[in-house]
């Protein structure tokens, strides 16, 4: 029974462990299916949310893009419509400005016009030109003449004592040839009286040398002397000189002052300055006399000139240096003039000695 | 010994001073004395009789003195180390007049000869007692003054200054207005010396009122005035826009340019001057000449004078047509280049020839009816020939280079360029090659014109290096023109035929044949020319 009852007690227990088991494995695989159950589910409703956001996004997106799309599309149009008109408002622009120009600036029948007349211009001021030119070569030639006869006339004047007479034929008159031009030419001359001697004659002094003068035409029996031998001008004017003075009477001795006097008295009453003009350069040293005023003076009593030692002109030194520059004088003026004087106090002794 | 024994050692001494200093004065007048005057150490002998009591003798050593240093700078210089001048400037101011004309005769000799001469006598003071001698009564004073003054003035602008400071300019201008014509040339020469320095200057003697006076003296019969008031004008307008408008308002034109025609050919330089100094300015000034029929009286003159004189009308004609288009057209219109031509033809000196060709190529350059006209006058060959020359100076070679170059880029004128295609140096050529091959892609007839005269074979002869611009420039010819021409055209190409011939495989065995072929080919060249021949017809 023991036996019987452990086996028993074996079995359920063995029976109790399947079952066990089983039980476990059938808790296991329900909770299994119930998760799968879950999980299909949960799928499920994923998917079908997953769909409709789909639905929502696409309607979403499309209204989007078809919005964009039309931005777009707008914003092209315009960028198009606004070349063309760029492009037609150039069309516009260059045919007008084509126009203006070639009507206000470039206008080809205005240019020409205006050239034809420059050309007309040029010629009109070439033929002034060539007028201007005529005339005054004109004046000058009639200048040139003028002047040619006035010296025609003067040779004609100085040669006519040529000129054949009644009495007797002039050199040129032959009496074997016909007529020659030349003596026609000689008789053609015209005195004329100076101007000069016109003047001359109203002034009082000369009257006395005319009187003096027709006396001595109006001296009987005495040839006349035939032909004018110098210019009449020149005649005339040494006729009617007046006296010269001398040099000394010439220049007053004392003009300087005077002269300066009366060019202070101008200068009061002309004065067109107050401020008088001063020399940029005032001289601070005195004026010192020249080296040829630099003699001593040896009493005629004692030395005559004839008697003078040659060897006093004789100088060791260059004559030149008296010649050069004053600078040079001015520098080595007092050593020269110690110099000098010991050869004079050499030249007394030497004189005195003798 | 009575009184009158003593007076005459004085009068004897008198005299023989005043023979001295008027021989000396006459000595120094000959160029060839001089040296021996120096050398007898006259210098050191006049500077007393400066200060002689007798006026005439004071009067004459200045004049000997202003004799000598006019004669050369040495002289002048000895005369400056001598402290002679302090000496004239100082009696300058209190002697008679005849002395001041001296005076001012020995201050102008020094100053001509260089700018340290004359900044010396500046430094004297003589300035203030030139310009007191201005206002002297006597003309001969104010004359010689304002020689002087002049001299001073023509060395730079710092002594122009001088003078100016000096309150000369006024005075010079009351100069101009006095009756004297000698006074008044000689004063508008010292204010065209003052005024030739710099702008500032110029304006000053605007400023004191000149032009006004100086345009009045325009149509004075007397040449040498004319000559100093037209170089006055013209060293017043050469500086800026506005002088030069300060000078045309005075309403010189048309008058003047009756002057053209002066008989005096420093006139006509002159005025030719003043006119060139006018337009180069602006196009508005030069259109104001063209319209008063300026350029026509210029080339008249340009026609009629010789040498030096004619240049300023030649650079004239270049200033006004450098400017506009219209201008340059003027200026051919007006005969000018047929003119310029001549002139670069017939001138013999270097600078004319490159005024000339300067003055062409201003005109050429503006469009190809410009550069026709000029073509037209035959001058191209002629530049071409100067530039080439080894003869011909630097600056006439540049100028021969640009003006051939200005009026090629613009030149459409096919026969006259064809000339240059045989004897222009590659740097030319380029130019020359370039225009035919602008012209020759639109335009049949010139292309036939071009193939018959030879101009295509000149063009295969030239050697260009490839991908440079006178190879590009030969492709696009080549390009107006078949194959075969181009092939017939180029150097050597007999021979590649005869070497055709050489190496030509006889197909055909027949003898009759044979022969028949092999004499078509031997004449291959005679019959391929006949080919372009009936090509070209």
């Amino acid at each position: 029974m023991a036996a019987k009852s452990r086996l028993l007690k074996n079995t359920i227990e063995f029976l109790s462990e399947i079952i066990y088991d089983e039980r476990n494995e059938a808790e296991k695989k329900r909770i299994a299916e119930l998760d799968a159950l879950e999980k299909a589910e949960a799928e499920k409703k994923m998917r079908r949310r997953t769909e409709a956001a789909i639905i929502i996004q696409k309607h979403w997106r499309g209204y989007v893009g078809r919005k964009y799309y039309k931005e777009c599309l707008l914003k092209y149009f315009r960028q198009i419509s606004l070349k063309h008109y760029n492009s037609m408002a150039t069309k516009i622009q260059k045919v007008w400005r084509g126009n203006w120009i070639r009507q206000h600036v470039y206008n080809y029948y205005k240019r020409q016009e205006y050239f034809q007349a420059l050309a007309e211009k040029n010629e009109i001021m070439l033929i002034r030109l060539q007028e201007f030119r005529d005339e005054r070569r004109r004046v000058q030639y009639e200048m040139a003449r003028t002047i040619q006869r006035r010296h025609q006339n003067e040779l004609v004047r100085k040669y006519h004592h040529l000129v054949s007479t009644k009495a007797i034929p002039g050199i040129y008159n032959s009496p074997y040839s016909p007529a020659d031009s030349r003596d026609l030419f000689l008789k053609s001359a015209k005195f004329r009286v100076s101007p000069l001697s016109k003047k001359r004659k109203q002034m009082s002094f000369n009257k006395k040398c005319e009187k003096m003068l027709d006396s001595i035409k109006n001296l009987p029996n005495v040839p006349k002397q035939q032909g004018p031998f110098q210019d009449p001008k020149k005649v005339h004017f040494q006729r009617y000189k007046p006296p010269r003075q001398t040099l000394r009477m010439e220049t007053d001795f004392y003009h300087l002052e005077k002269a300066r006097k009366a060019m202070m008295d101008k200068e009061w009453t002309h004065r067109l300055h107050d401020d008088l003009f001063l020399p940029v350069k005032n001289r601070a040293s005195q004026y010192k006399a020249n080296m040829q005023n630099m003699s001593v003076y040896i009493p005629l009593g004692q030395i005559t000139y004839r008697e003078n030692d040659p060897s006093f002109n004789v100088d060791k030194k260059d004559f030149q240096l008296v010649l050069s520059p004053i600078p040079f004088f001015d520098e080595f003026q007092e050593k020269m003039e110690e110099l000098k004087l010991e050869k004079c106090a050499k030249l007394t002794e030497n004189v005195m000695s003798s | 010994m009575s009184q009158r024994q003593v007076l005459q050692v004085f009068e004897q001494y008198q005299r023989d001073r005043t023979k001295f200093i008027q021989t000396v004065a006459e000595l120094a007048g000959r160029p060839q004395h001089i040296e021996t005057l120096q050398n007898a150490g006259v210098m050191s002998l006049l500077r007393p009789l400066l200060l002689d009591i007798v006026p005439t003798i004071q009067h004459t050593a200045a004049l000997a003195l202003g004799r000598l240093a006019n004669y050369n700078e040495d002289l002048a210089e000895a005369i400056v180390k001598g402290d002679i001048l302090p000496q004239l400037v100082y009696s300058l101011a209190e002697q008679n007049r005849f002395y001041k004309k001296s005076a001012a005769f020995v201050l102008r000799a020094v100053s001509r000869h260089s700018p340290s001469l004359a900044q010396s006598v500046v430094d004297c003071g003589a300035l203030d007692a030139l310009v007191i001698c201005l206002e002297e009564f006597d003309a001969e004073v104010k004359e010689s003054a304002a020689w002087a003054i002049g001299y001073i003035a023509a060395h730079n602008g710092e002594l122009s200054q001088a003078v100016v400071d000096a309150g000369a300019v006024p005075l010079l201008v009351m100069c101009i207005q006095e009756p004297e014509v000698s006074l008044k040339s000689i004063a508008a020469s010292a204010l065209s010396d003052i005024s030739k320095h710099s702008p500032e200057l110029a304006q000053t003697v605007v400023d004191s009122g000149a032009i006004a006076h100086l345009s009045q003296m325009t149509l004075n019969p007397n040449a040498k005035l004319k000559r100093q008031v037209f170089s006055a004008l013209s060293q017043i307008a050469k500086h800026s826009v506005d002088l030069a408008e300060m000078v045309v308002e005075a309403e010189i034109f048309p008058s003047v340019l009756a002057c053209l025609k002066d008989q005096d050919s420093y006139v006509q330089k002159n005025i030719a001057i003043l006119i060139r100094e006018i337009a180069k300015h602006t196009p508005e000034l030069s259109q104001l000449i063209v319209n008063a029929g300026g350029v026509a009286a210029v080339v008249d003159y340009i026609g009629e004078t010789r040498g030096n004189i004619r240049l300023p009308g030649v650079m004239m004609l270049g200033y006004v047509a450098a400017h506009a288009e219209n201008l340059a057209m003027a200026v051919i219109v007006s005969k000018g280049a047929s003119q310029l031509a001549i002139v670069l033809c017939e001138e013999e000196e270097d600078h004319m020839q490159a005024a000339a060709a300067w003055s062409l190529g201003q005109i050429g350059r503006h469009t190809p009816e410009h550069a026709k006209a000029i073509a037209q006058t035959n001058v191209l060959p002629k530049l071409l020939q100067m530039y080439l020359n080894p003869a011909s100076s630097e600056d006439l070679q540049v100028k021969c280079k640009k003006a051939l170059k200005n009026i090629l880029q613009k030149c459409v004128h096919l026969e006259a360029l064809e000339p240059l295609l045989y004897d222009a140096p590659p740097n030319i050529l380029k130019h020359v090659i370039g225009q035919f091959s602008k012209v020759l892609p639109n335009d049949s007839k010139a292309r036939r014109l071009f193939m018959t005269s030879g101009g295509l074979k000149k063009v295969q002869e030239i050697k260009a290096e490839p991908g440079s611009v006178l190879s590009e420039y030969i492709n696009i010819i080549n390009n107006c023109y078949p194959e075969e021409v181009i092939k017939y055209y180029s150097p050597g190409y007999s021979e590649t035929l005869l070497e055709k011939v050489e190496n030509f495989n006889v197909v055909t065995t027949d003898p009759s044949l044979a022969y028949s072929h092999s004499e078509s080919a031997g004449n291959s060249l005679s019959h391929s020319q006949t080919i372009c021949s009936t090509l070209v017809v």
